[in-house]
């Protein structure tokens, strides 16, 4: 401690001149005038050089700190990518989507599926439309790549729908290429099947079937899938397997089809049946 | 005795801060107004005399008197006098010794100023456009001759009179 102080005394003439430049400067840089101006102009030059310079050299402490920045943004950006792709992708589905309202399908309703099954024999999907989206029971649910299904019921916000993989959903269909009429069912174990087809038809792999004009409930020219397999099923009749148009795995928006069967129709051919 | 002797330093460099305010002017020379800064003849000699601390104490508190007196660029005067002050400390142990009446007063006097006026002059004129050069020409050298001028009739008064150990 004494040799501190004896230190200090020899040097207190460089202490004093420090201490008045220093009092100088701090009352020359209180002034505000064009030169102290400059002179902080270039004080802030000079000190951003050396800190320029200085950055070349690795702090640990802070690349630690920044390390734990970039982890954190980097996560806030993985989760923000991950949003912007799911958007990207909603995106072109209803980009699709509203390319096929413009094919001048009049009266559709466009709807989200917010339930659905796949694994049972009787399938259906829920969707977020209802009766207050003027959505009634029989109309078609349908999507730009085919027909989908039909509402079996509906509520105010909500209705459900029956997709070709149900055993209850009989569909007349023919085919587009030789026109052959049949009826599409779900044979419950993962086959869209049509019926009633001649030995003698002119069906072939690859064809395209579509929904007739017998049909009661759906408009004519949907597609409903393409013949991917046929096969005699008994002397009479042929067997022929479809794989839908739609595919129904990832599937999440649909078009419910404002379109109702014919009531005069209906009657007529209900009264005949009657009187048969 | 060293109150008496400070005292006497306080008088004559109040005597000297007036005229240097409000006189020196009529003795201005050449279209930029030079004048000879006779303040800093006497912190000059004083550092000389009494050494580091003195020099730089009593530069420090008459160059922010006359900073605040010209109220132009406060703390300016008052760390170019103190850095006079300081320097002309150097000088002291001669000023002590037998030969002190043949020492270059006039010299130390013409260094001391010169250092002064050039921290002076070079932060005056930061941000303006006159090169160094011209500054150091026609400000910085013309002001220290000046200056060297009054410090050369102080000193031979001083000599003179031997007022030195008046003070």
């Amino acid at each position: 401690m004494k040799t501190l102080g004896l230190f200090l005394l020899s040097i207190k003439e460089y202490l004093i001149l420090s201490l008045l430049i220093v009092v100088s400067l701090i009352l020359i840089f209180s002034n505000d005038n064009s030169q102290v101006r400059f002179l902080r102009a270039v004080g802030v030059g000079f000190v951003g050089a050396i800190q320029s310079g200085m950055s070349a050299v690795p702090n640990v402490f802070e690349i630690e700190k920044e390390n734990e920045f970039l982890r954190e943004k980097n996560i806030e950006l993985s989760n923000e990518v991950s949003a912007l792709k799911e958007a990207k992708l909603e995106n072109l589905r209803l980009t699709k989507s509203l390319g096929l309202k413009d094919k001048n399908i009049s009266g559709v309703v466009i709807a989200k599926i917010v339930n659905k099954s796949l694994v049972q024999a009787r399938n259906t999907i829920t969707l977020n439309v209802g009766e207050s989206d003027s959505v009634r029971v029989n109309m078609p649910v349908i999507t730009d790549d085919g027909l989908v299904g039909r509402i079996v019921s509906s509520s105010s916000n909500y209705s459900i729908a029956q997709i070709l993989y149900n055993r209850n959903l009989s569909i007349s269909v023919k085919v587009q290429r030789s026109r052959v009429d049949g009826i599409m069912n779900y044979d419950g174990a993962g086959n869209l099947i049509i019926n009633n087809v001649p030995k003698s038809a002119d069906v072939k792999t690859g064809d395209v079937i579509i929904t007739s004009e017998y049909s009661n409930y759906f408009p004519a020219g949907i597609p409903v899938g393409t013949v991917v397999e046929e096969g005699n099923l008994d002397n009479l009749f042929k067997k022929v397997i479809l794989k839908p148009s739609v595919n129904f795995t990832t599937l999440e928006e649909v078009f419910v089809l404002r379109h109702l069967p014919e009531k005069e129709r209906l009657d007529l051919e209900n009264s005949y049946l009657k009187k048969q | 005795m060293y109150i008496t002797s400070y005292l006497k330093y306080a008088i004559a460099f109040a005597v000297l801060i007036v005229i240097q305010v409000s006189f020196i002017w009529l003795i201005a020379i050449s279209k930029y107004n030079i004048t000879p800064d006779l303040v800093i003849v006497l912190v000059i000699y004083l550092g000389y005399s009494r050494g580091h601390i003195a020099g730089m104490i009593a530069g420090f508190i008459t160059g922010l008197t006359l900073d605040i007196l010209s109220g132009s660029f406060i703390g300016l005067s008052a760390l170019s006098y103190s850095l006079a002050g300081f320097i002309s400390g150097y000088f002291h142990k001669q000023f002590t010794g037998e030969s002190s009446k043949n020492s270059p007063v006039i010299g130390i006097i013409f260094m001391c100023t010169l250092i002064a006026n050039t921290i002076f002059f070079v932060i005056y004129f930061q941000g303006s456009s006159i090169p160094f050069a011209e500054i150091f020409l026609k400000y910085i050298v013309t002001t220290t001759f000046y200056t060297s001028v009054f410090g050369l009739i102080f000193s031979l008064i001083f000599n003179r009179f031997d007022l030195k150990k008046s003070f």
